[in-house]
């Protein structure tokens, strides 16, 4: 790590720091380890210094290669789901390690990858220096949440040692309560994978409240942590029921407490309220901190104000209160009352609003913009057109008729692939894209990035867009075998190889991202111009303590006219305004970017 | 984690609140000022630091709510189910004991508010000695749960499905009950079970319901409780499972405020520092509302 | 930089008042009395509350933790901030309890749970069990069909 050192010419100092706090100094810089230290014990010493760093940088670090490790294993997981459904019958495994696949899929990807992905690795490097402060307000929490994060995670992946899981990711009673699969294992997973959850959303909820720079009014904060913080709200108020949740069905397991359990006289429809209760606005925690990239975006690569700053924000806020409001309509066939099925059908209507003004003000935003099209705006246009779809077809399974006909059909695997997979891993890519400079002071190639924005974009509709016509046509979700039809097996062939190209498509990336860290150039301080704090304000890659005299904020996030006053910054040809900082250079140590 | 502490200072002496003397540690940071020892680095002032410690402990108790919450709400739903059930369960549990226990709760939540008042004004007696008596409190709560805890297994009263009926089976052993109609048995339920019963037991229940509730006031051992319907499980499910995590959490607390007091001893706290004991205080004071709610719905109505 | 004097702000530092503590503990015992007492006399018959014994014992209760929040935990000095997380999370509580008990609550609506038109529910017994019988006649739809519905999503399926 130490090539991405930044050389720092000798500037004159008027304060003499101590070793490691220099003015220009980034974060990455490890310490040197003790004299005659090597091989592993060298190696050691890194890996603490890492563990042990209370740095918020360090730690999103650490959680986003967290996260890729685990979206790559359960990915994988999703390229044997789909191999084996290649053709009619038995392909690669028997029925029984199908279930085993599918549940350790969804279980991964939602608990492992989704819900920590944008939220605590891009929100944890960017936060406080988004709001100018030096850390978060609880760093050792911080650390702690990661910790909990890693248990969870590794016995969600013990109950693999056992043969897994089969009930899918939602656990639902009774079936969870009889198999004797290793419910209990993933469940203390879940529960202790909550805990981070909730200590990560009140640390962000605390640091934005408390901790902003003189002048980052709530009116100045970046779209992306107004909707940080709406995530951190849902973290905060659903978490703790899936931790009941699954600590009553362990109990159902092991003793048998019959609340959950229809043959002690207790309701099985009661585990899916808990259950939805907190799953359904995980899917906001899932999403928001999408919108919030893509808000971040749509606002640096169209170089302008993002259009409707209050709607786009209060809308974050919004759909995370409303999002509690709804979660009957994962329930509409499981024998709720009717009534409630109505109700929540026409709540989850209301969702489609908030939504739908984050939708308008995006493009309004790059309309009369100079779009430059570098590849997290790629992403972004991306995001626009997967997530679009996606929503809108949420709004038909929303509908209750509608949903009696499509409810665990193909057609709802098709709907959640598009607004997750669509929407949170397109802005998730878009925003590492868009980071990636400030994270290792690297850029990444632009025409690679490019080609593999191209490929996900084919591979994820290739794979998920047939499955609305399979679902409209009745072909059930986690089955592990359909009937021999003519035209089936083709669908669900074309199925299977869109998910090659869209894993082809990823793999660029991660080659991409490797490749820049040995190869790349060295980025330049504010290689897009953007003029929110972690860009115009602090270093790249950031110094240890982020800043060094507390910034003074004197302009929204996205004003962009009244920094480069129209000149020069938005030439003809859609060339961004030439980086204000050269390579390695010194970043000036005064506060607020108004001096750039 | 003050890691820009370059140099300790020689104490500065400064005046606690209302006059009450008191000497706050200064360091020099590398920003050439002073700084309170117990100042981390990425915080402006103490001020906001005791803000935002205090923000983040109401946004912990919010999930502390929300965790109870799902079981108030399962409690919540089978009780509009099932209200006989719940009024005859409940007379299971001694309301004595509950009520002393609430007054232990609330007298431990006023010792823990005077501790902190102790430390806001410096007085290191008042602070040590309201949280030893905190723990002393909590443990009395633990000891009367555990005299409660015991009789009920002494009688077989046990969640779920190995709750003992009167005929000597487990809620387990009598079959699926989601096949057996009305939802709440009447006696010639109970008659018909008792007919597929192991012919040990069957004498039990022979004797009709009125047999069983005479041995309620006498009788100890597995099945002397009176109780004939076989949803009880489930109703002793809840107050097991509620009052199984908040005693949970009062383990917790006295652990917590153990520590507290062992560090208080030790002179860590004072007018100016002191937010450790305000939020462990805030912590109990909730697990303390928990109880007031827990009390009345098992035990009284 | 000290601000231990100032009491009236956001998260400040309130000092508890003595006579403060001491009137809520009193409040509460005499609740706590109240409310077992009430409980008791129910029981034994001598005051039959009936319906009302819940809202009552839930009333104090409530009163209860009021007081616990207000006075020993001192949100009544709080700043906005602390106490909106407070009263969000007895919402959020309610808004649980709520729209879970629209479900358990109105499962009876209609007949066991199964969706039966509401003209349905309004005609008599005697049609109901007929239109029931004509439901179950209904030969359910085979899978999937034929290549035709792929192509023709409105064409007719085939039994």
């Amino acid at each position: 790590m130490s090539t991405l050192t930044q050389s720092a010419p000798s500037a004159p100092k008027t304060t003499v720091y101590p070793p490691g706090h220099e003015p220009v100094h980034n974060y990455l810089r490890q310490p040197a380890p003790p004299a005659g230290a090597k091989g592993l014990a060298r190696a050691w010493f890194h890996a603490r210094t890492w563990l042990t760093s209370v740095d918020h940088k360090r730690i999103g670090i650490m959680y986003l290669i967290s996260v890729s490790v685990f979206f790559a294993a359960a990915g994988i997981l999703a390229l044997f789901v789909r191999l084996e459904l290649f053709t009619v019958g038995e392909t690669i495994m028997t029925a029984d390690t199908y279930n085993r696949v599918f549940t350790m899929h969804g279980v991964i990807m939602v608990f492992a990858f989704i819900i920590p992905s944008i939220p605590a690795a891009l929100g944890n490097f960017n936060l406080p220096l988004m709001i100018g402060a030096k850390d978060v307000a609880f760093p050792r929490l911080n650390l702690m949440s990661l910790y909990l994060y890693w248990i969870g995670v590794l016995f969600m992946l013990y109950s693999l040692t056992t043969g897994g899981v089969d009930t899918g990711w939602t656990f639902y009673t009774p079936y969870s309560k009889e198999t004797t699969t290793a419910v209990l294992a993933v469940g203390l997973g879940v529960f202790i994978a909550g805990f981070s959850s909730i200590l990560t959303g009140i640390n962000f909820i605390v640091t934005i409240h408390k901790m902003r720079a003189p002048g980052m009014t709530w009116n100045r904060l970046p779209l992306f942590l107004w909707s940080i913080y709406a995530t951190a709200i849902v973290q905060v108020l659903a978490t703790p029921v899936i931790g009941i949740t699954m600590a009553l069905l362990a109990l159902e397991r092991f003793i048998g407490i019959g609340i959950f359990d229809p043959a002690l006289g207790g309701d099985p429809v009661l585990f899916q309220h808990f259950f939805w209760f907190y799953s359904h606005p995980a899917v906001y925690i899932m999403i928001l901190p999408a919108f919030g990239v893509i808000s971040e975006l749509m606002g640096t690569f169209s170089r302008q104000k993002v259009f409707g700053y209050k709607l786009v924000a209060l809308s974050s806020v919004a759909i995370a209160l409303l999002g509690f409001l709804v979660w009957g309509h994962h329930m509409f066939t499981s024998g709720q009352s009717p009534l409630s099925s109505v109700v929540f059908s026409m709540i989850t209507f209301l969702i489609g609003i908030p939504s739908g003004i984050k939708i308008f003000n995006w493009v309004a935003t790059m309309y009369k913009g100079s779009v430059w099209l570098q590849t997290p705006m790629l992403y972004a246009l991306i995001f626009l057109f997967v997530f679009t779809i996606g929503g809108v077809t949420g709004i038909m399974v929303g509908a209750l008729g509608v949903d009696i006909h499509l409810h665990d059909t193909y057609f709802i695997v098709a709907h959640f692939h598009y607004v997750m997979m669509g929407g949170t891993v397109m802005a998730m890519l878009g925003g590492l894209h868009y980071w990636w400079p400030k994270m290792t002071g690297r850029l990444y190639s632009e025409p690679l990035g490019k080609l593999s924005a191209l490929l996900v974009f084919l591979g994820f509709n290739l794979t998920f867009f047939i499955q609305f016509i399979m679902g409209s046509q009745g072909m059930p979700r986690r089955y592990y075998d359909y009937p021999d039809m003519p035209w089936l097996e083709p669908l669900h062939q074309v199925s299977t190889v869109g998910s090659w190209v869209l894993a082809l498509g990823l793999l660029l990336v991660l080659f991409n991202g490797i490749h820049s860290l040995f190869r790349g150039k060295l980025a330049p301080g504010n290689p897009w111009g953007a003029v929110t704090l972690e860009w115009s304000g602090c270093s790249t890659p950031p110094d240890p303590h982020n800043f060094h005299a507390t910034p003074l904020v004197t302009h929204g996030p996205y004003d962009y006219y009244a920094i480069f006053s129209g000149d020069g910054a938005m030439a003809a040809g859609g060339t961004a305004p030439i980086p204000d900082v050269a390579v390695g250079a010194p970043q000036p140590d005064k506060p607020g970017a108004e001096t750039n | 984690m003050t890691d820009h502490a370059a140099t300790v200072e020689e104490p500065d002496v400064r005046d606690g609140a209302h006059g009450h003397e008191h000497h706050d540690v200064m360091v020099r940071g590398y920003d050439g000022k002073l700084h309170p020892a117990h100042l981390q680095h990425f915080f402006a002032t103490p001020q906001q630091q005791f803000e935002a410690s205090k923000l983040g402990m109401w946004l912990f108790l919010v999930t502390e709510i929300l965790l109870f919450g799902g079981m108030f709400v399962a409690y919540a739903i089978y009780r509009a189910w099932y209200p006989e059930l719940f009024a005859e369960s409940s007379t299971q549990l001694d309301t004595l004991m509950g009520a002393l226990n609430t007054l232990v709760l609330l007298a431990s939540s006023l010792t823990v508010a005077w501790a902190i008042r102790g430390a806001q004004t410096d007085n290191q007696k008042v602070l040590f000695w309201n949280l030893i008596m905190t723990v002393a409190l909590a443990g009395t709560f633990m000891v009367v749960k555990y005299f409660e805890y015991t009789h009920k297994f002494d009688l077989g009263i046990f969640p779920g499905q190995h709750f003992v009926m009167p005929d000597g089976r487990t809620i387990g052993e009598l079959g699926p009950l989601a096949d057996i109609e009305p939802l709440v048995l009447q006696e010639e339920d109970m008659a018909a079970l008792a007919q597929h019963a192991p012919p040990a037991a069957e004498h039990a229940v022979a004797d009709g319901s009125d047999a069983s509730e005479e041995h309620a006031g006498e009788a100890h051992g597995p099945g002397a409780h009176g109780l004939t319907n076989p949803r009880s499980g489930i109703f002793f499910s809840i107050y097991y499972v509620m009052t199984g995590i908040h005693g949970l959490h009062v383990l917790i607390g006295m652990v917590a405020i153990s520590i507290l007091a062992w560090q208080s001893k030790r002179g860590k706290y004072s007018s100016v520092y002191y937010t450790p004991v305000e939020n462990v205080g805030l912590y109990w004071h909730v697990v303390d509302i928990i109880w007031i709610f827990l009390f009345p719905l098992m035990y009284l109505i | 930089m000290s601000s231990h004097d100032d009491h009236n702000h956001e998260g400040g530092h309130h000092i508890n008042d003595p006579s403060i503590l001491i009137r809520t503990i009193l409040v509460l015992v005499v609740l706590t009395v109240l409310t077992v007492g009430l409980a008791l006399a129910e029981r034994s018959g001598m005051l039959p509350l009936g319906g009302l014994s819940v809202p009552v014992a839930l009333a104090i209760a409530g009163a209860k933790a009021t007081l616990v929040a207000m006075f020993f935990m001192g949100l009544k000095y709080e700043g906005g901030t602390n106490a909106l997380a407070f009263v969000a999370g007895i919402v959020f509580l309610a808004v649980f309890l709520a729209f879970t008990y629209l479900d358990t609550g109105f499962r009876d609506v209609f007949e066991s749970g199964a969706a039966v038109p509401v003209d349905v529910q309004n005609a008599g017994q005697a049609e109901l069990e007929a239109r029931q019988q004509e439901l179950n006649e209904v030969v359910a739809p085979p899978f999937v069909t034929s290549p035709d519905t792929l192509l023709l999503p409105n064409a007719p399926i085939s039994p």
